[in-house]
């Protein structure tokens, strides 16, 4: 599903004295079976963009347009409940939606609601059990008695289960060690290869953006400051650094030797980039001496 | 939920604002008794120009006020009609039928009520919006130290309450971040019969409970890391001092007690 | 000749003893874990089992495995949270018992995971006095330590704050305010960064490593970050509640890739190694820096 926001502008408490603006006139396009990746620090507005998508909140002006469907101010909620199905989100830490009492049971909970029969829905659960990397054995067991790495395996598994055209993940690797991260970075990766999935990836890990994303959007105060490809996004550091975010690393160790007069064509932003770059000036220059 | 005032705190700078929290408790205390004092027009005068005045002296505009009645109206409206349709005999009566009467005697206490509930919640609306939750609950525990004498465990009590109170926007937060995710697979909430309305708050209640379990459990662990054995045997950072304003609103209080028993019909 | 000789043994046994002495302090072990097991309820497996070592004084230790390999249980039981079964831990001299318990816990200071379940006070200047209340310091001596913990942690902005006003970054500082004011000698701390966002995280770090310096705080860190274990003195690595691999970080970041294994992430430079290698190009084996590798590169690629 295509996404367009068009000067979305998007207000807590909107009429009160309270009333805080987390969205500033944001427009972008995001094509059909894209993976975007939203930086930006924590309070620059990136979980009030995601929640946007599927319209748990609605703009406060402005226009969003998902495929056929079109989210104003005015839209009410029983418009939406098509949308939510096809736009599934995970959440920061999703395992604490977990309620019910075996796990077959929660991940039927969204197919359920979206009127599915629940023969099916179980079916369906079974099988997403499998695609997260988990046993069918597990379906009768209590989802409380796993892991947190496997809990959370199970609450994306619930997601997955309502078939959505879009997937919208709110920092989906926060408090897993680094090799659970890098089995649901693949996940969602193949998810999006194999049945075409546009990605919507809330992170502060700059090295998955540079690793897997197509394209960037960072945010500060509310605001679309950068929208591009990543190469248009991360290939200016200095940019990045003048705006307090991380550079990856290997853009960082290249614009060190750059230093030293090294050319990158373009910059390198992932270890494979940077050593595919350096092994061919190794071959140009290196060849006599090693 | 925003619209809802009563038991929000409003940051001014007001001498109510100032005073001591366990001054404006008791009096607090002392004023419900001061309206069920009250039983005609003069003394109800008095209360009313006294809460006013009060309001006034805290800064906070009326509105915050009605706004904070707006929850409670039907409660009162029942109560009121309740008592305008069913009050024993006496005075004049204006209509009758089966077992309904509407006398004299009838209006004016109906009356009366309305104006108790008003002014009662009037002034717990000026103590919550004017006085820090924190400052309350250690202006309870202050006041229930006599209780230590009875074995009451007053400082537990009063640990309890403050982390409650700590707490609850946690829990907030944690509430309104369950019911999106929900809502994202597909509960409508607050939709359709009491049956369905009930049911959709188990995805909510289940793991909000689940989320309250563990986070006791970690704040268990942290306060036993941090020292913590039991509450009697701390000392205290945050203690409460009465000052010089505290006194001057105790003499004006107990002059307006006079002044209601002096005009009160005995 | 005679008084020389005398002399200069003398002098000798001076030394000797002066330089047993020194090692004395800089070895010494300021906590001794021998033999502890541990098992949760009813459970099969032991969450610990058999794991002895030592902490130095002074130093900065990191504990590194997967989720659920133990090391939080081995935090826990250092601090006597949890009652071990079997084994005996000495802090400072102390050894751990339902007697010594409160006693070993003036020494430690602990700061959890998730910054909103350690936040006990209301306001930011409560939270830092409750460890102080709960020792009985009276008032008057609380006020100035209140006060000097919140500014040593840069929060002095934010005293009458409550917690729900506060990023994660600032209520872990605050919770490190609060062991600013109690004064331990050890801290210990349990995944204290891993719910941060990067600049919380470098925040934090360079906070804690301000105060060891301070201090002279003995600092053991459980962590998944590898900017966090690259600080260390030495690592202990723990796999399956078992104590596997006791190493400095560079011994231990030249494992490469096997690295993921232990619950760590990759060094950047072990990456671009690995990159390197599929390509047909060799690199050092020993673990290098950011700018050792640089320079390596360099070297090989201007050198013809």
């Amino acid at each position: 599903m295509a996404i367009s926001f068009e000067h979305v502008t998007f207000t807590y408490q909107a009429g009160t004295p309270m009333a805080q603006t987390a969205l500033e006139d944001v427009s972008f396009n995001l094509p059909d079976h894209g993976y975007l990746a939203i930086i930006g620090h924590t309070g620059s507005g990136k979980s009030t963009l995601v929640q946007q998508i599927n319209a748990l909140l609605k703009p406060t002006s402005g226009t969003i347009k998902i495929d056929d469907f079109t989210i104003t101010p005015d839209t009410t909620n029983a418009d939406l409940k098509p949308l939510r199905q096809h736009v599934g989100m995970v959440f920061q830490f999703p395992e604490s939606q977990l309620f019910e009492e075996t796990i077959r049971k929660d991940i039927a909970f969204g197919p359920q609601n979206f009127g599915m029969s629940p023969e099916d829905a179980n079916e369906l659960a079974d099988q997403m059990l499998t695609t997260v990397g988990l046993d069918t054995s597990y379906a009768e067991r209590s989802p409380f008695e796993l892991s947190g790495g496997q809990m959370r395996r199970v609450a994306i598994a619930g997601v997955l289960a309502m078939r959505p055209k879009v997937l919208i993940l709110d920092e989906p690797t926060a408090g897993l060690d680094p090799q659970g991260r890098q089995e649901m970075m693949d996940l969602f990766e193949q998810l999006h290869r194999e049945q075409g999935l546009t990605i919507v990836l809330v992170t502060h890990q700059m090295e998955d953006v540079a690793e897997y994303a197509e394209q960037v959007a960072i945010m500060r105060e509310g605001r679309l400051v950068k929208f591009g490809d990543v190469q248009e996004a991360f290939g200016d550091p200095d940019w990045l650094l003048a705006n307090q975010l991380d550079v990856p690393r290997a853009a960082q160790f290249a614009q060190q030797l750059a230093k030293r007069g090294f050319q990158w064509q373009p910059l390198p932003l992932t270890a494979d980039q940077l050593a595919e770059q350096i092994a061919e000036q190794w071959r140009k220059r290196g060849t006599d001496h090693v | 939920m925003s619209n809802f005032i009563f038991g929000r705190y409003l940051p001014l700078n007001s001498v109510v604002h100032r005073l001591d929290p366990r001054a404006k408790l008791m009096l607090s205390f002392f004023y419900i008794v001061l309206v069920f004092m009250a039983n005609n027009l003069v003394t109800y005068g008095i209360l009313i120009v006294f809460t006013l005045a009060a309001i006034f002296a805290s800064k906070i505009s009326l509105g915050f006020f009605l706004k904070g009645i707006r929850p409670l109206l039907w409660l009162i409206v029942f109560t009121v009609v309740l008592q305008l349709l069913f009050s024993p005999a006496g005075g004049h009566v204006y209509f009758h039928w089966a077992f309904i009467n509407i006398t004299q005697y009838g209006v004016v206490n109906s009356g009366y009520i309305f104006i108790r509930f008003l002014l009662i919640i009037m002034m717990s609306t000026l103590l919550t919006l004017s006085t820090q939750p924190l400052d309350i609950a250690t202006g309870l525990s202050s006041l229930m130290k006599p209780l230590r004498w009875v074995h009451v465990p007053v400082d537990t009590l009063a640990m309890m309450l403050s982390i409650a109170l700590r707490f609850v926007p946690t829990l907030m937060d944690e509430a309104t971040k369950i019911m999106n995710a929900q809502r994202a697979r597909g509960v409508d909430f607050g939709e359709g019969g009491l049956f369905k309305q009930a049911k959709s708050l188990i995805p909510l209640m289940v793991p909000l409970f689940m989320s309250a379990f563990n986070r006791a459990e970690d704040l268990s662990t942290a306060m036993e890391a941090r020292g913590y054995q039991d509450s009697e045997h701390r000392s205290q950072y945050r203690i409460l001092t009465w000052q010089k304003r505290d006194t001057v609103t105790w003499i004006i209080f107990i002059i307006g007690f006079a002044a209601i028993l002096a005009f009160r019909r005995w | 000749m005679v008084n020389h000789y005398v002399i200069s043994s003398t002098f000798g046994i001076i030394t000797g003893d002066f330089y047993m002495g020194e090692l004395k302090t800089l070895m010494e072990n300021i906590i001794e874990v021998k033999h502890l097991s541990y098992r949760y309820g009813k459970e099969q497996r032991p969450a610990l089992n058999d794991v002895s070592f030592d902490v130095h004084r002074g130093e900065w230790l990191a504990i590194v495995g997967h989720n659920g390999s133990g090391k939080s249980t081995l935090a826990k039981s250092l601090d006597g949270l949890l009652p071990f079964t079997e084994g005996t831990v000495t802090v400072d001299g102390l050894e751990l018992s339902p007697e010594t318990v409160w006693q070993v816990r003036e020494k430690i200071g602990m700061i959890f995971q998730n910054p909103d379940n350690q936040f006990v006070g209301a306001t930011v200047e409560d939270d830092v006095a409750f460890g102080l209340e709960n020792r009985q310091v009276t008032r008057e001596d609380m006020i100035p330590r209140v006060k000097a913990a919140i500014e040593e942690v840069g929060m002095h902005d934010f005293a009458q704050r409550e917690p729900s006003s506060l990023s994660g970054g600032q209520k872990q500082r605050v919770a490190l305010a609060g062991i600013v004011a109690i004064t331990p000698s050890i801290l210990i701390l349990d995944e204290a960064t891993s719910m941060l966002d990067p600049l919380g995280r470098h925040e934090m770090l360079e906070l804690v490593s301000k105060l060891r310096r301070d201090q002279k705080l003995t600092v053991i860190s459980i962590t998944h970050d590898i900017d966090e274990a690259a600080n260390a003195d030495r690592i202990l690595v723990i796999d399956d509640g078992q104590l596997v691999q006791e190493a400095s970080p560079a011994e231990i970041f030249a494992l490469g890739e096997k690295l993921v294994d232990l619950g760590l992430d990759l060094p950047f430079t072990a990456k671009l190694k690995a990159a390197l290698k599929k390509r047909g190009i060799e690199p050092p084996t020993n673990y290098q820096t950011m700018a050792e590798m640089e320079e390596w590169l360099w070297q090989s690629l201007s050198n013809t």
